[in-house]
């Protein structure tokens, strides 16, 4: 710690020149302005420079933010002559609160020049190829930002933070903001907004002002001059950093009035607009952690971190199958720590990284620079920091066997929170009760109801106030259930609300992934006036003003998709009570009781293959068993550790879709696929490197050697399938794409088909050539925007476009009862259905006939 | 073509169908049971599985171009797949019915809807009991009695009557007399409720036993019961007294009776020979079967298979021993035949059913009497489904319970008729969406429903009921027997007897405005809604559901306007030219004129007031010449005196004068009690073709609704014109 400090000590100024190069090379340094501007820039960097030598000298760790603070308010004082009658106030009257400089003065926002004009100009906000550069950048834990002595910078976009839409501010009282979260081991020195927005010009600017909030607190204010009314404006505002904690909400928030008179405060021309490209600038500086196993999963993954997780994973030597499929056990831990995240895990094989966090496996006897391993005596978990410049601790999964790497990358996996020290071995690993399928953590439970209190915070449940946003429910439903013909799966609804005062258009929308299911209207009486309870509340009892209403609802089948939103949004009327009549009260509420359940148990799971989405949004079929016990990875023959590198983000995929580690996955390549006939297989590798592709090419939907004669689309005994299956069945599309491709390193290849060793195994083939694709891959594997365009059978990927070439040869898993099967196939069979009618009609006829006439033979005879 | 064979189809190969059914392997139990196994299996997926519309397109069509293919194979197997597929079709839009199109928006629509369900709920269970009913008619033949006539049993013949003008019962009891049976093996007993003088003074004349008693409790039952106490003769034949029995009646009926100990009864059909108030009003006198054909035509020959032929209170031979050993003839309920045919039942006895007509009678003469007629009918089996239900109590067979069943609900029409005829007016008046689903679901599912039905009852009942004349029939009487059968579901009690008036003479066209006042209402409603609904389609052009739907609600409305039209033209009374209702029949007959010339030549028809001839070589006869007329039984030759009252070239009609009570007797030999009088009588008529018949009821019904426009002018006029009381005559 001492000598971190003293390390950070002697260079003081140098970082604040390269803080101010890097600022004006970055292309989206726009806050550079003109010269009055830079010389601010300057003088803010002098101002964080000096602040940190301050921090150093002071010294006193426990409260660096607030020496930060202090010393920035001395320094900031001299240091803007302009501000020195108001502190905290710019020449346009924007404040700032706290020591720190007032915000920079709001300048026309135009994303595409690096020099503004001294003048605001109305420009186009974002073009639609920026707003998809925003939605599509990800920045990593592996990109620090910049490296600042004692700690790093970095700019995260609101886009980052979580908002995908820009934010609305609507009302006299507007308020909407993004959440932002700090790292464990660090805090925040610095912190400057970018805010980028645009407001009515109905505002009277003496009136209207923007404020903005961090954690409830105003950290500036800003006026809305008439001037740029109407225009994206952007300024950059800095914020004290002593308001920003662990967790922390940035607001913003319109105080807005158009007129001095009676006012309408729902009125339409109340409006001002934050970009979702406005970006937080955050200085934070490196707390010194020491390395303990009790921290885990810290400091490698920090759920405050809203980056993607980017972990390299070191081998000491070329790892053997259980090796890898240890590391994928760890993998997958990680990928399902990181969630929405998402998860990479570059493999490297003999050394660690120059800098940061790694997790290495190693056995006993391996080698490893600049590592020192500790001594092994079973399956160990280790955690080590590593040396001042690599900056980073190093998790050691080691064992003398790779079988007792296993062990290890299981405990840590499953059993995170009993470790302690920097070592641990691991003793017996309790032998687990084998999973059942579909027991994934992450899944909705399809054998029973499901309570809302187990897939959302019970605080999420419940909404106050006119423009309340839905209330979210998350949820994972394996994608195979078999919902033909069904109302789709049933939702049990208990709410509550507040009664409407008279009759009105108020009510609860209930959507499904972003479609509408159903509208259930908030009544003006409560529900149960008549009720005992009730009666009995004229005699004293309380009752509640709270209207509780329980509907059932059905969520139909084509809206219930693997990973499903269910949003639930109070809508109430806003009374109309004109001008004058003051500010609108945000007495209304509602909620979603936790004991509201939904209910997919009645389906079965059953479903057509190959389907690529299934695989890309839950890593189905493989997650069918939640620790993928019953699924092969078959790696390329000599992989390279990009292949390890894929092979890892896949298994981050499926602890991420589960939320369970990969504990029983099996490894090997194309020689020992023959004793994986009974699993899926999840192969990787390209042309030449994988000789399944060769092998298997007639089973798969492209042809292996660039000849498309290999489909056999003639084949009778295909055709006849095609038919059964009718409609419902996947249509053939013949394949256009093979693998030259991929020989020639333009795009990668996803594809499925059933496996040629087993029916109803599934075999899913990532392949690429080493180098470029695989980053596409990656890409395609884990970008929200790249991902749902993954379906079919096949898919070419090309930069971050998906072509689906191929549905494949349908076949199917799962077990439908004989009923429900012949009731699905005959219902694409009318013919097929008639003949069963017409046969019974044949046959119940004659044995009425040969009764009837038994009968009136018999009749005839007395 | 004929859907009836012969009963020797047990041995007769017929078509390839009929091969299928013979076929050795139905003799082994266990390819029985395993094609009895698959047949529920596929039946269960034919009902339930689900079918996008394209899919359900082709599904009903293909199984109906089956069908159609299968009418065209003769026989009773082929008929007997027909009924399985028209039970496929019914089965899947019942199934669909139930569990898709029942969640409604609002509780106006679930009302609505809910009523309709039941309503196709009701018409679907009669139409499958109809099929179980009428699968196998017996088509029994009489048993010829012993040929040593020392054997034959001894017969009590009973006449009840009440308040039946002396004209109408005196050919009964001259045919009764006429019979061929030993006469001192048989009495006739005229049962005289009414205690009348000449009545008695007839009798005596003719030689008949004249019976009364004191008072007239349990009507009818009550009547015979009074006479069964003080007559012994083993078997008892009823007759009403306007059934005129043919001669050979006895000897027909009887020989079951002999040769089965457990019958208790037989039926014979009842037959009219004058047209009954919608072949008159109608036009479709012998061209269109009547409404009792269907019944006794194929509904009691098919209870017979089932030994549930119930006895219909006239045309009848009972064993006096069981009608005594159940107390009686039953008089709990107003249908006291229905009742003792099921008491009898419930004892183990048997019934039988003879399709021959051997006895006939005048149909009620208008149509407000036939209406009273079917009312009490429905009231009686209403009665007995309550207080006697046939589902539960023992003594009776499945198949039993399931006619009687049949028999009883078929009477509860009421309320669904009248639904189907109003459940489009929901949807046109109130926007009403009664089926959730779309108009081409709908379109897709019930059609075939219905398209099967009509081609296999078309085919069943080809003789006996032609296409869509069922629901005119029903349109007609919806409205008057709901009353007294939803009084009677409630009490049995409720609701009053009435008796069925015969034997009067519309003299005057005029048209019923009391009888038709529910159709005129109803018309009028679908005749608003049908403007309604080309208002709302025109309000709706952007919508293609919703005008689809309303163009199947109007499809709807339409059809039922025809449908009551027909209804309305059924209360459009028409004249009776004559007292007396011809009856054609070619018979040989001698003309005697005065100059002493005979001419011999063919009758054309009868009546009991004379003859019409046709002549030779377009000979024609002076009018008002006194002729005399011979006709024949077998050798012998009975003359009459008569008047030429019509000629024409080739034709002449004679009327008799001044004729004897021996007269009279001999003339209902000659004619009316022939043998062979009735047999024939459908000879000539074509079998029921779905779509002709379809073209006539819509005929009907057009010139129904145009009818109403005419008679609205002419009866305004003559009430302007007579100071409002134009319609002083027709009560009858």
């Amino acid at each position: 710690m001492r000598s971190r400090d003293g390390s950070g000590e002697g260079r003081p100024v140098r970082p604040a020149a390269s803080t101010r190069q890097v600022d004006a090379a970055t292309p989206d340094a726009t806050r550079v302005s003109h010269a009055s501007r830079v010389s601010h820039v300057s003088r803010l960097a002098r101002a964080l420079a000096c602040c940190l030598a301050a921090q150093l000298v002071l010294a006193p760790f426990v409260c660096t933010a607030e020496a930060a603070a202090a010393s920035a308010r001395a320094a900031s004082a001299p240091a803007s002559p302009s501000a020195a009658t108001a502190p905290g106030r710019a020449a346009d009257g924007a404040t700032a609160v706290g020591a720190v400089p007032p915000p920079g003065p709001a300048a026309a926002f135009n994303p595409q020049a690096a020099q503004q004009p001294p003048l605001a100009l109305p420009v186009p906000a974002l073009t639609a190829q920026q707003r998809k550069l925003l939605a599509t950048r990800a920045p990593t834990t592996a990109n620090p930002g910049t490296l600042v002595p004692g700690g790093r910078r970095q700019t995260l976009t609101f886009a980052d933070l979580g908002a995908q839409d820009p934010l609305q501010l609507r009302g006299i009282e507007g308020i909407n903001g993004v959440p932002f979260s700090v790292r464990n081991d660090e805090v925040v020195t610095g912190a400057v907004l970018h805010l980028i927005y645009s407001y009515s010009p109905a505002l009277l600017p003496d009136l209207s002002q923007l404020n903005v909030l961090v954690n409830g607190e105003v950290a500036a204010t800003l006026p809305l001059p008439h001037e740029q009314a109407g225009i994206t404006v952007a300024r950059d505002i800095t914020l004290d950093p002593r308001f920003i904690t662990e967790f922390n909400h940035l607001n913003v928030e319109l105080i807005g009035h158009y007129t001095r008179r009676c006012e309408d405060p729902a009125h339409s021309t109340l409006w001002a607009t934050v970009s979702n490209a406005s970006s937080l600038d955050l200085t934070y500086s490196s707390l010194p952690v020491k390395p303990d196993l009790g921290a885990l999963p810290q400091p490698f993954f920090d759920r405050r971190d809203v980056r993607r997780l980017e972990l390299p994973f070191v081998f000491a030597s070329k790892p053997d199958p259980d090796t890898l499929a240890a590391a994928g056990t760890v993998a997958s831990w990680f990928g399902s720590l990181a969630g929405y995240r998402g998860a990479l895990f570059p493999a490297q094989v003999g050394n660690v990284p120059l800098s940061g966090d790694a997790v290495v496996f190693a056995l006993a006897d391996a080698h490893l620079d600049d590592v020192t391993l500790p001594e092994i005596t079973g399956p160990t978990i280790a955690v080590a920091a590593r040396g001042e410049t690599a900056r980073g601790q190093l998790l050691l999964v080691l064992g003398r066997s790779s079988e007792e790497l296993r062990t290890a990358a299981s405990a840590l996996a499953l059993g995170q929170n009993t470790f302690s020290g920097t070592s641990v071995t691991v003793g017996q690993l309790t032998t687990l009760k084998p999973r059942v399928p579909y027991d994934a953590p992450r899944w909705l439970p399809t054998n029973r109801p499901v309570r809302f209190g187990e897939l959302a915070e019970k605080n999420a449940l419940s909404v106050t106030g006119y423009y309340a946003g839905p209330i979210t429910v998350n949820m994972h439903v394996p994608p195979d259930l078999f919902m033909w013909n069904t109302k789709g799966a049933r939702l049990d609804l208990r709410y509550r609300y507040t009664v409407r005062p008279r009759p009105d258009r108020s009510s609860m929308n209930i959507s499904m992934n972003n479609s509408f299911v159903q509208a259930l209207p908030i009544p003006a009486i409560s529900p149960s006036r008549f009720s005992l309870k009730d009666l009995l509340g004229r005699f004293g009892v309380e009752t509640s003003g709270t209207g509780v209403a329980r509907r059932f609802v059905r969520v139909p089948p084509l809206l219930l998709t693997p990973r499903s939103t269910l949003r639930m949004h109070f809508f109430y009327d806003i009374p109309n009570t004109g001008e004058c009549a003051g500010r609108l009260m945000q007495n209304v509420e509602g909620a979603i009781d936790p004991d509201s359940t939904i209910d997919v148990s009645s389906f079965p799971h059953y479903m057509a293959l190959p389907d690529l989405a299934a695989f890309a949004n839950s890593g189905f079929p493989f997650t069918r068993m939640a620790d993928l016990s019953r699924t092969a990875v078959v790696l390329p023959d000599d992989p390279t550790p990009g292949d390890y590198s894929l092979y890892l983000l896949a298994m981050g995929r499926m602890g991420e879709s589960t939320g369970y580690p990969v504990t029983g996955v099996t490894v090997g390549t194309a020689a020992d696929v023959n004793r994986f006939a009974d699993k899926d297989l999840l192969m990787l590798g390209g042309p030449g490197r994988q000789p399944l592709l060769q092998s298997w090419a007639k089973s798969m939907p492209f042809s292996g050697d660039g000849e498309t004669s290999t489909f056999r689309l003639s084949d009778l005994a295909f055709r006849l399938q095609d038919w059964w299956h009718g409609p419902r069945g996947v249509e053939r599309a013949p394949a256009r794409a093979d693998l030259s491709l991929v020989s020639n390193g333009g795009a990668a290849l996803i594809a499925g088909f059933e496996s040629p060793l087993r029916s109803g195994r599934s075999v899913v083939a990532l392949i690429a050539a080493p180098g470029e694709p695989e980053a596409e891959m990656n890409a395609a594997l884990l970008d929200a925007d790249v991902l749902p365009s993954i379906q079919g059978a096949m898919n070419v990927i090309h930069g971050r476009s998906v072509t689906v070439t191929s549905n494949g040869e349908a076949y199917y898993i799962g077990y439908l009862s004989p009923i429900e099967y012949l009731r699905w196939i005959f219902s694409s069979h009318p013919l097929l259905l008639m003949l069963g009618g017409v046969i019974a009609a044949i046959v119940i006829a004659a044995l009425f006939y040969r009764m009837l006439r038994a009968i009136a033979a018999r009749r005839l005879k007395d | 073509m004929s859907t009836v064979q012969s009963d020797s189809a047990a041995t007769s190969s017929g078509s390839p169908l009929d091969r299928i059914a013979n076929a050795r392997i139905w003799n082994s139990r266990v390819v029985v049971a395993i094609l009895t196994l698959f047949s529920l299996c596929a039946l269960y997926f034919v009902f339930t599985v689900p079918l996008e519309n394209p899919e359900q397109l082709v599904f009903a069509v293909s199984c109906f171009i089956l069908a159609l293919l299968f009418r065209r194979v003769e026989g009773r197997y082929a008929m007997l797949v027909m009924i399985m597929l028209s039970v496929i079709a019914t089965g899947r839009y019942m199934y669909w019915r139930l569990t898709v199109t029942t969640a409604w928006a609002s509780p106006f629509d679930a009302a609505w809807g809910l009523g309709l369900v039941l309503a196709e709920v009701y018409a679907a269970i009669v139409l499958l009991l109809g099929y179980f009913q009428t699968a196998w008619p017996l088509h029994r033949k009489p048993f010829p009695l012993p040929a040593s006539r020392a054997e034959w049993p001894t017969v009590d013949v009973f006449i009840p009557t009440y308040n039946e003008p002396l004209s109408v019962v005196k050919p009964t009891v001259y045919a009764a007399l006429a019979m061929d049976y030993p006469p001192e093996k048989m009495s006739i007993h005229v049962l005289d409720d009414g205690r009348r003088p000449e009545f008695k003074a007839f009798c005596e004349e003719v030689g008949v036993n004249w019976t009364t008693r004191t008072n007239n409790l349990h009507a009818k039952a009550g009547n015979i019961n009074a006479a069964l106490k003080i007559t012994n003769g083993e078997y008892l034949a009823i007759f009403d007294c306007d059934h005129i029995p043919t001669r050979s009646f006895l000897q027909i009926c009887l020989g079951w009776f002999l040769h089965d100990t457990k019958l208790s009864m037989l039926q014979t059909p009842h037959h009219f020979f004058s047209p009954d108030p919608f072949e008159r009003n109608l036009g479709t006198f012998r061209k269109v079967p009547n409404e009792g054909e269907l019944f006794y035509g194929l509904v009691q020959d098919g209870n017979d298979l089932w030994n549930a032929t119930f006895f219909c209170g006239s045309c009848a031979v009972l064993r006096r021993s069981m009608v005594e050993e159940i107390g009686g003839i039953a008089v709990e309920t107003v249908t006291e035949d229905a009742h003792t045919a099921l008491k009898m039942h419930r004892r183990g006895h048997t019934t039988a059913y003879l399709a021959i007509p051997q006895a006939a009678g005048l149909a009620t003469e208008s149509l407000s009497g036939h209406i009273g007629q079917r009312i009490r009918w429905a009231r009686g089996m209403t009665q007995i489904f309550r207080i006697d239900n046939p589902l539960s109590g023992k003594g009776l067979t499945f198949g039993q319970r399931l006619c009687y069943l049949n028999a009883m609900s078929h009477f509860f029409y009421g309320i669904p008729r009248l639904v189907f005829l109003t459940a489009p007016l929901a949807f046109l008046f109130f926007g009403a969406h009664v089926i959730q689903a779309s108009a081409e679901s709908i379109a897709l599912f019930a059609l075939p429903h219905m398209f099967h039905a009509n081609v296999t009852n078309s085919r069943m009942q080809s003789k006996y009921r032609h296409s869509f004349w069922a629901e005119v029939y029903e349109a007609v009487l919806a409205s008057y027997i709901t009353g007294p059968t939803v009084l009677a579901l409630i009490n049995p009690r409720l609701g009053k007897f009435n008796v069925t008036a015969k034997g009067g003479k519309i003299t005057e066209t005029y048209f019923d405005w009391a009888i038709s006042r529910p159709y005129l209402i109803l018309m009028l409603l679908n005749l608003l809604g049908f403007v309604l609904g080309f208002v709302h389609i025109y309000n709706n052009l952007h919508l293609p559901s919703e005008v689809n739907t309303t163009i199947l609600n109007l499809a709807w409305t339409l059809y039922n306007m025809l449908i009551l039209g027909a209804a309305v033209a059924a209360a459009n009374e028409h004249k009776q030219v004559r007292s007396d209702p011809r009856v054609a029949m070619k018979m040989p007959v001698m003309l005697r004129f005065s100059t002493g010339r005979t001419l011999a030549c063919e009758t054309i028809d009868y009546s009991e007031g004379g003859v019409g001839v046709a002549l030779p070589q377009g000979i024609q006869v002076p009018m008002y010449e006194n002729v005399m007329v011979s006709l024949f039984r077998g050798n012998e030759e009975y003359a009459f005196a008569a008047t030429v009252s019509f000629s024409e070239p080739g034709r002449a009609g004679l009327h008799f004068v001044g004729m004897s009570k021996a007269q009279e007797f001999d003339f209902v030999k000659t004619t009316f009690s022939r043998a062979d009088a009735w047999t024939s009588w459908a000879d000539g008529r074509q079998p029921d073709a779905p779509l002709r018949a379809l073209s006539q009821v819509l005929r009907a019904g057009a010139l129904g609704i145009s009818g109403v426009f005419q008679h609205l002018y002419s009866d305004l006029r003559a009430l302007v014109r007579r100071g409002g009381r134009p319609t002083e005559q027709k009560d009858s």
